[in-house]
């Protein structure tokens, strides 16, 4: 991430109390959340909980009920708002052309109606989403997969500071899904933001330095995707009385908890204090026979933070 | 300005790799293109048979129990008495020619109409003519379609989100489509120009001059007057496929009202004698009146009947200030969703 001279946080979007209502329905509820210069921020949750609303009131596409925004340091508005899109790329949902133009000529149209450096930046473009073999076929002829990287490209047009990719991996087979993945993370290098929206928890937890979650169209918590996981790091044993261990564990002041998985106990306690974990039990003359320290998973995090009730609508994507 | 100028461009770049507009366009010189060749054959068949006189097949026939033939005036003149009966007397003759002369007389002016129809500048006034109707139903097509595809494919989203601006995005659309009908028009008067070039070459004038030509101010102002028509009738389509978000509704509410106007106001009008005041203030009455030429919705009610050119240009100028209004106006407030398929 990228920060000033005086070393603050470059905020390039800041969004605070951003509502849309569609008639009685809620599609985003309060939403403040800031992203930083650089890197790929995720934004995460289940379908319908209101990421691409949210997007769409960011790129003008939808007038919001109430609540403000910032891009890169400025309020929108009017024609700020136009002069900020200008440094804006983004693909909102599904890739969306014109079927009877060719890849070259759709990225030669809206290179020409927004901000763009000639016809030697789509060749570049087609070229870094590896579609030059094709560039010149009628984009209906196109698969899925050049669909998505086609629209990846017209997200780069204008070289943009921030781009949104909303679920940009849709549709695509797993050895696409691998080229998307690789390529989002080299486009949020060299200073500039990636916004990616999906509610594929693997793909987020993959490409992301940062992540909001939002569910049921708000909010529930933002931060590095490290910095989240390491508040939920522990560790988990086997001991020579699993029962007894459990109920000395539990009379512990600084154990939070202890729950059993697949057979190990699993103190919630961080990892830093499994020296303490050890004596005390073998003080009470519970010995431990396996200890090793447990990594949770953004999904298992997610799953926590949103209270597991929107599980059914999540998937945990292609692992690759 | 300059944004909607790019955005007038790159309309254009779009536009013209579709099969659409170029089928239209076919479709308007095919039929714009009829006026003059349909008057150069109907003037080709009237001069070559320059009149023509019944012969009787016997020089003498007293008590009429003969038989007659039609004989053209022109094989009279050309044959002579080789086109009459064996023994015919010279006054037999010289009857049928004066009643070849006397068909020329009466034929000279409609040849002299005839020839001016096809032949330059009056070819031109007869092409827009006939281009004022043809080109309203076809540019409700290509209109409906321009705003209504950007809709059904999806495409709205991503110029949005290119910073292009809703009201320049809508300016420039029909910016492009107004272009568009003044290129068909003028590809309408080069070819007019062309073919009545080719049908004077390959005709011979009528002899005489009977009526006064067409004069080339006339085909100037049947262009203005025939692509100024096209402006309302581009911002009531685009409207209709604003509002709906559709280019099929557009197309067909478009052209759904060109027809039901002159129904509905015929209708109307024999059922309520109120009703003629308000129907000439309807939208396709004042085009055709503006036009000044013959449109298929009118049901055969000839322009500028009881309106006169200002109050149609008043007219139609109040109905494209509105309807591009609401349409601005519902464009810039709703919200932009994806495909609609």
């Amino acid at each position: 991430m990228s920060t000033t001279d005086n070393g603050i946080l470059e905020i390039v979007l800041e969004i605070n109390n951003l509502t849309k209502y569609y008639g009685p329905v809620v599609a985003v509820e309060g939403l403040s959340l800031q992203i930083a210069r650089g890197g790929v921020f995720g934004l995460l949750g289940p379908n319908g909980s209101g990421k691409t609303t949210t997007i769409g009131m960011v790129l003008g596409l939808v007038n919001p009920t109430r609540g403000s925004m910032r891009l890169f340091g400025q309020d929108v508005s009017g024609t700020t708002h136009r002069s900020a899109l200008r440094r804006i790329g983004a693909m909102v949902e599904s890739p969306a052309f014109y079927p009877y133009l060719s890849g070259r000529d759709n990225l030669r149209y809206f290179q020409g109606i927004g901000k763009g450096d000639g016809p030697q930046e789509v060749d570049q473009l087609l070229d870094l989403v590896d579609l030059s073999h094709r560039a010149d076929s009628k984009y209906h002829t196109y698969s899925m997969g050049m669909k998505q990287r086609l629209g990846i490209a017209y997200a780069m047009l204008g070289d943009p500071e921030l781009v949104f990719l909303d679920e940009p991996t849709n549709g695509l087979d797993p050895s696409g899904v691998a080229e998307v993945r690789d390529l989002i993370r080299r486009l949020g290098a060299n200073g500039r933001t990636v916004v990616l929206s999906s509610h594929l928890l693997f793909e987020v937890e993959q490409v992301c330095d940062s992540v909001a979650i939002l569910s049921r169209v708000r909010l529930i918590t933002q931060g590095k995707v490290r910095d989240l996981l390491a508040q939920q790091d522990g560790v988990r044993l086997k001991a020579t009385d699993q029962e007894e261990a459990q109920r000395i564990l539990g009379t512990l002041k600084w154990v939070s908890g202890v729950r059993i998985e697949n057979g190990y106990l699993v103190p919630e306690v961080p990892p830093e204090r499994s020296g303490d974990l050890t004596k005390a039990l073998s003080e009470q003359g519970v010995y431990v026979t396996e200890m090793s320290p447990v990594q949770i998973s953004l999904e298992r995090f997610f799953l926590e933070v949103t209270d597991d009730q929107v599980t059914s609508t999540l998937t945990e994507g292609v692992r690759s | 300005m300059r944004t909607v100028a790019k955005l007038v461009r790159w309309e254009w770049f779009k536009l013209r790799r579709r099969w659409l507009p170029w089928i239209l366009l076919g479709f308007l010189l095919l039929f714009s293109q009829m006026a003059v060749w349909i008057g150069f054959f109907s003037y080709n068949s009237l001069r070559s048979s320059g009149g023509q006189v019944l012969v009787s097949d016997v020089a003498q026939a007293p008590d009429s129990r003969g038989q007659f033939r039609r004989v053209s005036c022109s094989t009279l003149r050309t044959d002579g008495t080789d086109a009459l009966p064996a023994d015919s007397s010279p006054d037999v003759m010289q009857g049928l020619l004066a009643q070849c002369q006397q068909q020329a007389e009466q034929q000279e002016t409609l040849l002299q109409q005839g020839y001016d129809g096809f032949t330059l500048p009056g070819s031109l006034l007869a092409a827009f003519g006939i281009a004022s109707s043809i080109g309203l139903i076809l540019l409700t097509v290509l209109t409906a379609s321009a705003i209504g595809s950007d809709y059904g494919l999806g495409t709205m989203r991503p110029i949005l989100a290119r910073g292009t601006g809703r009201l320049p995005y809508l300016t420039g659309k029909f910016l492009m489509l107004l272009a568009a009908a003044l290129g068909a028009l003028g590809v309408v008067g080069a070819v007019t120009v062309l073919s009545s070039l080719i049908a004077v070459g390959i005709a011979e004038a009528p002899p005489g001059v009977a009526s006064e030509p067409s004069d080339w101010s006339d085909a100037a102002a049947a262009f203005v007057r025939t692509w100024a028509s096209f402006i309302p009738y581009i911002a009531f389509t685009g409207m209709v496929a604003v509002l709906t978000r559709s280019a099929a509704a557009g197309m067909a509410v478009g052209l759904s009202y060109y027809f039901a106007e002159s129904l509905l106001g015929a209708l109307l009008g024999g059922l309520f004698s109120w009703f003629s005041t308000v129907g000439d203030f309807l939208l396709i009455r004042n085009i055709n009146a503006l036009a000044g030429g013959f449109n298929i919705g009118s049901g055969g009610d000839s322009s500028g009947s009881d309106i006169g050119l200002v109050q149609a240009a008043a007219a139609l100028t109040v109905y494209t200030v509105m309807l591009t209004g609401i349409a601005i106006r519902s464009f810039q407030k709703r919200d932009v969703a994806g495909a609609s398929g």
